[in-house]
């Protein structure tokens, strides 16, 4: 494993071969406090090589080196587990990583196009919470703080583009196994709601998750056609995959109570439209899972689960009427369509606000990011500043607070409220 | 920009230097709260396995780290004689009355019990039961302990001729004090004849390291101050030359070690080492900037005071800049691949250090040297061409011109003997080589473990699964076989358990008898023999053994060498033997204690030394292709510190001398230090081509090279080298040695930066020496824009009789069909500058295609990173009833995100054009105004046409953003050359100009345009090139799926 990633990095950073290379790199270090005080130090350092052989074929590389400080986001030797192994990050020292995020070669058939190799592909419409974008799985080491496209985890795939006159359409194999990554028992971010209630008192085993890992049978498949008409961006899509969260069976037994984490398959069904209307932008999303494997109350002879089918939506208006401002507003909703008494609420709603503007000919940028949990009432309030001291370097203020219960997705985190600030250096 | 900004810097002088003092006196501060760390578990992170497991156990069987006062007496009784002994007793006594001494646990032959066998069993009793006032008493005493072979070797040495006290401290932190109290106890104690004292131990290492660090400090600083002010005095031979960089390093060292304090974080033994580091960097840049202050007042006598410091600074801002951020890489390379906290702390607050140390010179040294007055300085200008400095390195420089390839040879030939070196390094450290062999705790140490069974201990931890487990037989015997095992090295002293107890307590019952020293098989007696134990004795006297519930053992190892490379083998060994015998279930043991925790942390110095060299090297180099866009120069930079380090490989194999706590850091330093030489080297170079020299010339420009970088790089080695070699006086060994090595490091990558860079410079040639700052100034690109200035004067002249009487609207027809090509590829550089001067730039490439009467126009952001492959792609409908379509490529979201077109007015990413000015591209939408010619005004030498343009309603004002336009369309090409706009209350917004207008295959094609906001003072200036109306443009550039997949 590692003599392999040492090749590739060496292969990727050119040493190998020469020819029409370009290297681009991002220098970044970020810190923040708690109420309790320091809370981490992150310091990144990106390197994106992309090479051209011929008008055709193109090989792309990005490596990322990390060292996070202090160990509490994935404390010790974090074995990443949920990953396939080639996906998985080299850990240098408890602290610091090196982490191969791309690779991929392309090849440009006039009316086709192929991409292959460890890749990161987007699906849907929607900001700061995710509905059609499933294809890659999230690393939720900083819960969904770190922007997605450092968080998600790129798989190694095959993804094979045609295009006709009526529209494209996208063809993806996925094999490599790897399922949303979450950090383990004493982290920083470690995600402990919302989750049924167990029987006081009974002891617990919890065993290990199984993550499937064959080869052609575990693989994921994915087609998504695309098409532009009348001022509508339309897509249409499905994916057969495996969801990457882990279903968890509860087997009560007279001597306790076992949990077992399985990986569950589901087809899934999706649609997108955006289109503009003057001032307004209408984005949308709609998903059907077919197999949804929800908790349930007292239901011992199915371990705790029920299988569903879920409809999800997300509808989002964006709204640029007054200059240097930009105004969204989204709202998601999953509701589960079969009747059963569900740890869940049957019908669970976010709503998100996020509001924009930029001063000084965009060179300050300041945000606020408001995600809402209706059912609930626990949120995330999100504010940003973001200065351009040069061309490469950008300087961010954040806050992060979290409210709500604590047995809630957001209220867990009542305690991580955060203050910060990063230093980002484009290369 | 930089003059303006280093003339503001005088002019507010007073300013600046309160802001500098102010800061100096704020971190100063708060330096009494600084606190100091000398445990050697401050080289551990906190959360390490071995230091975690090594506190349980230390919790468990309530070991603490001790205090170690030896008392030897010579002749035939050795200790064993009654003044002795109750030496012995009085200092026990002493002890424990001593603050932070645990009274509880301080053991010595006073203190400790006999296991004697009775009529009815067995006695635990006082080897003092007979008060030794006698001979005889001291001798019974003597047979005592002999018979007892728990004690020999750990209490009392075999020969009897010395015994220790072993006193455990309370608080580690206040070991220092406690050290100091237990030295003047046994200083201030009257010895009987023959007897002498010695005073060792962990807590006494760690105690004594505290003053030893603050006496050696105390010597050092000022001693590096005083040879760096005569380095400067040597250099400048002014007053202020030699006093005002001082007062940087001051700046600099209180700055640096004050905001250390405030963050609490500790000053460990390495920490030393920092100051003396600073001193030799705030010196350097110092150095650099009166050497180029002198030459300025030397090549213009008549020149002003701040007009030469401007010039100076102007000159050395650029290079000490570089050298700055690629030392303060090295640094953070430091921080970044070091494991121990020390280490990492140490990276950071000398790259912390740097960055004050360049701010101080960068700001509070011009406003300091404009408070002297100006003298020329005879000194440097009348001897910058024949004094010694300057003599040694032309003479220098003529060498390697005549020799470049000799230099490479030698170079190579050190490359090899360095890697043949750095794979025969050792990695080894021993705490107590900290102090000079001298020491008295050094000697006492020494003293004995000759004596005893060794100043270092191993814990091996057994653990049985359940209470009382060790009552077992099998477990007894498997621990006794293991002792034996243990003591089979060499290194070990003895080894002291529960079985020796009670193997002691059946001999007892079996009349003492020298064959019943042995285990019993029978789980029952043994519980036996602990109750009878506990029933004559204190039940905690085996704490340190066992723990209460008997679940838990500790075999305590006596090590005489704790050198790692003698303790890698052992550690080896007894780990193999763990597992091959203790894998029973039910059955554990572990290795812990401090000599473990000192392994693990020697062994992590190896692998962190070799991965901070690779990481710092990485960095530099990194920071170095940034600084000079090269790699190769980049590389370059790095070839002398990258031999140097290897050269010290080569050196520490020949002489002996060991990766350890001092000199591991050495590399990270050295390169963030001897790069700085390469980078004055290879800035110059460029400086020099920019000035004047040209390809060829490679060899008379390295000439000149050497009287003024060179003698200015030469006093910097001094500056730096001195202050390394300070530490050489150090009594601290690594700091002593981490000294020494890094003033070798950093004069070979000094030597090697100029001989082996200039050498290769003439050997190879390489390009970015010669490359300008970018512009289009070449001979050939100016001819051709005079012929093609005049060409357009001609052409004007005979137009210009045809367009006098047209009328406005016929004229903007005339402009909006203008022919701007089906298609065009092009780049366009964006800079972006706000009232200040400050600057952004984009760099993006374009494309723009007709599709019928629809246009369709995309662009690609290829720089900076941050924006890099941002796609913006529009759709703009000839039907103006239909919306354009816009779409914009986030790569950060990796999401083609549709966006809102009505806003015509928004100004475009940042820029002063709004979308409907990059769209329109200088061909306004009719529909949208209505023209006015009001006149003609010659632009760029052109007579134009002033058209003022009126929107047709408030509405389409409104959306424009405009209440007027003012232009000047030239008759010739059909093209606004300068263009006035108002706000839509009439107010002076922003004004556009069209310049370096010229056909491109045979298209009249601006090359940039100008725009400035006059009420915010912004300022763009768009820049195209490689404009191509000739090479189609396929129609999938304007596809959203290329926005994703860009360029």
């Amino acid at each position: 494993m590692r003599g392999f990633f040492t090749l590739v990095f060496l292969f990727s950073t050119g040493i190998l071969h020469a020819g029409e290379l370009e290297t681009t790199g991002i220098i970044a270090t970020d810190h923040s406090w708690s109420k309790d005080g320091y809370q981490k130090s992150k310091f990144t350092a990106l390197i994106e090589n992309a090479q051209n052989f011929g008008a055709n074929v193109s090989f792309t590389s990005i490596v990322r080196a990390q060292f996070i400080g202090p160990d509490s986001l994935e404390p010790g030797q974090f074995q990443q587990p949920s990953l396939a192994p080639l996906s998985r990050r080299l850990n240098i020292s408890n602290s610091l990583e090196l982490e191969l995020r791309e690779l991929y070669l392309d090849i440009d058939l006039r009316k086709a196009h192929l991409r292959l190799g460890k890749q990161q592909i987007v699906w849907g419409q929607t900001d700061g919470l995710k509905l059609l974008d499933l294809i890659n799985p999230q690393d939720f080491r900083e819960f969904i703080l770190e922007d997605f496209d450092n968080s998600r985890i790129p798989t190694w795939m095959v993804n094979f583009e045609m295009f006709f006159d009526e529209g494209d359409l996208q063809l993806l194999w996925i094999p490599d196994t790897s399922m949303h990554s979450l950090p383990g028992p004493g982290s920083t971010y470690e995600i402990t709601a919302p989750f049924a209630s167990l029987p006081p008192g009974a002891p617990i085993q919890v065993n290990p998750v199984d993550r499937p890992n064959r080869l052609i049978k575990d693989s994921d498949v994915g087609l998504r056609f695309t098409l532009f008409r009348a001022g509508w961006d339309i897509t249409l899509n499905y994916l057969y995959h495996y969801d990457d969260f882990p279903v968890v069976h509860a087997l009560l037994q007279p001597s306790g109570i076992t949990l077992m984490p399985k990986y569950e398959r589901t087809h899934t069904f999706g649609a997108s439209a955006s289109n503009a209307f003057g001032e307004f932008v209408l984005r949308s999303e709609f998903v059907i899972n077919t197999d949804k494997y929800v908790n349930v109350l007292d239901s011992p002879n199915t371990q705790g689960i029920y299988k569903s089918s879920e409809l999800a939506y997300a509808l989002g208006v964006d709204w640029s009427g007054l200059t240097d401002t930009f105004v969204s507003v989204q709202v998601f909703q999953s509701r589960l369509l079969d009747e059963a008494r569900y740890t869940r609420d049957k019908t669970d709603t976010n709503i998100t606000l996020l509001l924009r503007r930029n001063f000084l000919n965009e060179s300050l940028s300041t945000q606020i990011l408001w995600l809402y949990h209706l059912n609930k009432h626990d949120n995330l309030l999100r504010i940003g500043a973001t200065y351009e001291l040069t061309s490469t370097l950008q300087i961010s203020v954040y806050g992060d607070i979290f409210s709500g219960g604590a047995d809630e997705l957001f209220g867990q985190f009542g305690s991580r409220d955060q203050i910060g600030f990063k230093l980002q250096l484009g290369i | 920009m930089i003059k303006t900004i280093f003339q503001q810097v005088l002019k507010f002088r007073i300013l600046f230097l309160i802001a500098g003092t102010s800061g100096i006196i704020v971190a100063g501060s708060f330096l009494p709260t600084l606190t100091r760390d000398t445990t050697s578990d401050a080289f551990i992170p906190e959360d390490n396995p071995a230091r975690v497991y090594r506190e349980q156990v230390k919790e468990t069987f309530g070991l603490a780290d001790p205090i170690v006062i030896a008392v030897f007496q010579e002749g035939e009784h050795g200790v064993f004689t009654p003044d002795a002994l109750q030496l012995v007793e009085t200092l026990t006594l002493k002890l424990q009355d001593l603050p932070n001494i645990d009274p509880e646990r301080v053991v010595s032959l006073a203190t400790e019990k006999n296991i004697v066998g009775r009529e009815f069993g067995m006695n635990v009793e006082p080897f003092y039961e007979n008060y030794p006032d006698t001979q005889e008493a001291a001798q019974a005493i003597w047979e005592a302990v002999g018979d007892f072979p728990l004690y020999l070797g750990s209490l009392v040495a075999r020969d009897g001729s010395a015994t220790l006290i072993v006193a455990e401290v309370l608080n580690e932190q206040e070991s220092e004090s406690t050290y100091a109290a237990v030295t003047q106890l046994a200083n201030q104690t009257i010895l009987p004849n023959g007897v002498s004292l010695h005073v060792a131990g962990e807590a006494s290492i760690t105690g004594y390291m505290g003053t030893y660090i603050d006496s050696d400090a105390q010597k050092l600083n000022p001693l590096a101050g005083v040879i760096i002010t005569i380095i400067l005095f040597l250099a400048f031979r002014t007053l202020a030359g030699a006093l005002l960089p001082n007062l940087i390093v001051v700046a600099t060292v209180v700055g640096t070690v004050g905001i250390m304090a405030a963050s609490g974080v500790s000053f460990f033994v390495i920490t030393n080492g920092m100051p003396v580091v600073l001193i030799g960097i705030a010196v350097a840049d110092s150095i650099h900037i009166f050497t180029a202050y002198y030459e300025s007042l030397g090549k213009h006598p008549d020149i002003e005071n701040n007009d030469a410091i401007v010039e100076a600074m102007c000159e050395m801002w650029r290079p000490i800049t570089l050298t700055s951020l690629t030392t303060i890489a090295g640094f953070m390379g430091m921080y970044i691949s070091s494991v121990q906290p020390p280490m990492q702390f140490m990276g950071l607050f000398t790259a912390l250090g740097v960055a004050i140390a360049w701010a101080y010179s960068m700001l509070f040294l011009p406003a300091a040297m404009s408070l002297f007055r100006a003298k020329p300085n005879s000194y440097v200008a009348r001897t910058k061409a024949n004094d010694f400095a300057s003599r040694l390195m032309s003479r220098l420089g003529t060498m390697v011109i005549k020799k470049p390839g000799l230099i490479v040879y030698l170079a190579a030939s050190l490359v090899l003997a360095g890697i043949f070196g750095a794979m025969n390094i050792k990695v080894d450290d021993r705490r107590i080589d900290v102090f000079n062999k001298k020491e008295p705790v050094y000697q006492a140490d020494k003293i004995i473990n000759e004596h005893f069974d060794g100043t270092s201990v191993f814990d091996i931890v057994i653990e049985t699964d359940k209470v009382e487990g060790l009552f077992n037989p099998e477990y007894l015997k498997k621990m006794e076989a293991f002792q034996t095992e243990i003591e089979r090295h060499a290194i070990v002293g003895g080894t002291t358990s529960i079985v020796d107890y009670l193997k002691q307590m059946n001999r007892s019952l079996n009349e003492g008898k020298p064959e019943e020293y042995r285990l019993v098989d029978d789980e029952l007696l043994i519980a036996q023999l602990f109750l009878l134990y506990t029933a004559s004795a204190d039940p905690t006297d085996f704490e340190e053994e066992v723990d209460y519930d008997y679940q838990k053992a500790n075999i305590r190892v006596g090590i005489k060498d704790s050198s790692y490379r003698k303790i890698k083998p052992v550690i080896a060994a007894l780990n193999l033997y763990i597992e091959e015998t203790f894998n029973e279930p039910g059955l554990k043991a572990t290795l812990s204690g401090r000599a473990m925790v000192t392994y693990e942390w020697v062994d992590s110095v190896g692998v962190s030394h070799f991965n901070s060299v690779l990481v710092s090297l990485g960095l530099v180099l990194l920071m170095a292709c940034v600084v000079f866009r090269s790699v190769v120069a980049g590389l370059l930079s790095l070839a002398p510190v990258a031999i140097s380090i290897l050269f010290v490989y080569a050196v520490m194999v020949v002489f002996g001398i060991d990766i350890g706590i001092g000199t591991s850091m050495f590399a990270s330093v050295a390169i963030g230090l001897g790069v700085d030489f390469a980078i004055h080297t290879i800035d110059r170079a460029r400086t020099l081509f920019e000035e004047g020299y040209t390809k060829g010339e490679e060899s008379r420009l390295i000439h000149s090279l050497f009287p003024s970088t060179g003698r200015a790089l030469f006093f910097n080695l001094l500056a730096i080298a001195c202050g390394f070699g300070v530490l050489i006086s150090s009594d601290v060994v690594p700091l002593m040695r981490f000294g020494a090595i890094v003033a070798l490091s950093v004069g070979t990558a000094f030597i090697f930066s100029l001989t082996l860079l200039p050498a290769l410079i003439i050997l190879l040639k390489p390009g970015f020496i010669y490359r300008q700052k970018k512009s289009d100034g070449l001979p050939g690109n100016a001819v051709a824009g005079l012929m093609v200035l005049a060409s357009i004067g001609l052409s004007g002249l005979s137009k210009q009789m045809q367009a006098d009487d047209l009328s406005a609207l016929e004229i903007m027809t005339r402009v909006v069909t203008r022919n701007d090509g089906a298609y065009v590829s092009r780049n366009l550089k964006m800079e972006l500058i706000d009232r200040r001067g400050k600057t952004r730039i984009r760099e993006t490439r374009g494309f723009r295609k007709y599709f019928g009467q629809d246009k369709r126009t995309v662009l690609f952001y290829i720089s900076p990173a941050n924006v890099k492959d941002t796609g913006f792609l529009t759709y703009d409908y000839k039907d103006t009833n239909l919306d354009d379509d816009q779409w914009l490529y986030l790569p950060a979201a990796r999401k083609i995100r549709r966006i809102s077109s009505s806003d015509r007015g928004d100004y475009f990413l940042g820029t002063d054009l709004s979308y409907e000015d990059i769209k329109n591209e200088n061909k306004p939408n009719l529909a949208d105004y209505t023209y006015a010619i009001t006149g003609d005004e010659v632009i760029d030498g052109v007579k134009c046409f002033v058209l003022e343009a009126t929107p047709v309603s408030d509405k389409v004002a409104r959306e424009l953003g405009y209440g007027r336009v003012v232009s000047r369309i030239d008759p010739n090409i059909w093209m606004a050359r300068k263009s006035e706009f108002w706000d839509i209350k009439g107010n002076p917004l922003k004004f556009v100009l069209n310049k370096d207008i010229r056909q491109v295959d045979g298209i009249w094609t601006s090359h940039e345009i100008y725009a400035e906001n006059l009420k915010t003072g912004h300022k763009t200036r768009f820049s195209f090139s490689e404009i191509d109306y000739l090479t189609p443009v396929n129609d999938s550039w304007f596809e959203t799926r290329q926005l994703k997949r860009g360029l």
